[in-house]
């Protein structure tokens, strides 16, 4: 089974080197979509060894992993993992949240930052559920961390899954494509690592404010 | 004819004439130049005889002729604004299949 990890990058030179060599514990097929980055996140992610896509233009995150998706699926991935440049996420739990579809039991697993007790900031504690409820409302689909970057796709997912979105709300897309292709879906609960600059490069209250708008948006045309 | 109503009829002679004129330089689609065209008229005849309005706004329950105006005019600017946004997001999207194909093209010469 080829397993192909993406991480949309944004201006991450700080992190991206080392979430590549983490990564690249558990697989050498790594992909970096660099959304237009001005620092050395290009650079950086070449000589840590990953295969770096680059956006003329800042697309946004929905932008990024459309792309990552469709670069994994024609390097014929069987399983595709996203998860975040700023070092969020521990790679070491990569082989955990790809094991159910790897079993056959789930198409599509979300790795939520919910299911365990941890220290979380009070704006990101009331600010997830809140996206949770709405995509809930929006699109009958529950999840217990909509918001979250760590992801495992199956190729079979993979492929029929339709981004429209660009920016942070593809988080919540994603969930209506679950539900609307019927896609098997299971969340496992996963750690975060919560830095000064993970936090800072996560949602803050306006880009929610944009995300919730967005969802409106989407929930009326599509 | 009181100074509301002349600067409304005079405003909304100008914009039909800028629209008669946008179309003949054909930067107008024939589609956008009837609906406005229709708009900015409906506009002259209520500030000219708003009493016109008011078996409207009996039928609508809503006081005078002239809120029925106001509640419309709202009422459009904001499926306006809507279709705008949609336009936006199509045209983000588009924008954003363009780079992904740039993106993934460039990798194949490395």
């Amino acid at each position: 089974m080829k397993l192909i990890v993406i991480i949309p990058a944004y201006n991450e030179e700080r992190h991206i080197g080392e979430v590549i060599r983490g990564v690249k514990k558990h697989t050498d097929n790594v992909i970096v979509v660099d959304d237009g980055s001005k620092d050395k996140t290009y650079q950086i992610a070449v000589e840590s060894g990953a295969k770096v896509f680059y956006h003329l233009i800042n697309r946004g995150l929905g932008g990024a992993l459309g792309t990552g998706i469709s670069a994994a699926l024609s390097e014929q991935a069987d399983i595709i993992v996203t998860l975040d440049a700023d070092g969020q996420h521990d790679p070491d739990e990569i082989p955990r949240i790809i094991k159910p579809i790897i079993d056959g039991k789930a198409d599509v697993v979300i790795g939520s930052r919910f299911l365990v007790r941890q220290s979380m900031p009070l704006f990101r504690r009331l600010g997830n559920p809140f996206l949770n409820l709405i995509t809930f409302f929006l699109f009958g689909i529950w999840s217990t961390d909509s918001q979250s970057g760590m992801r495992a796709f199956s190729k079979k997912a993979a492929q029929s899954l339709e981004i429209y979105t660009n920016g942070m709300e593809v988080s919540s897309e994603i969930l209506k494509e679950i539900q609307t292709k019927g896609f098997r879906l299971k969340e496992l609960p996963i750690k975060s690592i919560y830095t000064d600059y993970s936090l800072s490069k996560g949602q803050g209250f306006i880009p929610g404010l944009k995300t919730l708008f967005k969802l409106f948006i989407l929930k009326l045309t599509k | 004819m009181t100074l509301v109503q002349f600067l409304i009829v005079g405003l909304s002679i100008l914009v039909l004439f800028r629209t008669v004129l946008g179309f003949k330089r054909k930067k107008v689609t024939p589609k956008l130049f009837i609906f406005w065209m229709l708009i900015w008229t409906v506009v002259i005849i209520v500030a000219v005889l708003p009493q016109i309005t008011d078996p409207l706004s009996k039928m609508l329950g809503v006081g005078r002729g002239a809120d029925v105006a106001i509640y419309f005019a709202i009422f459009l600017i904001f499926f306006l604004v809507y279709k705008i946004m949609v336009r936006l997001e199509k045209i983000e999207h588009e924008i954003t299949k363009i780079i992904r194909h740039l993106s993934l093209k460039d990798s194949d010469k490395n």
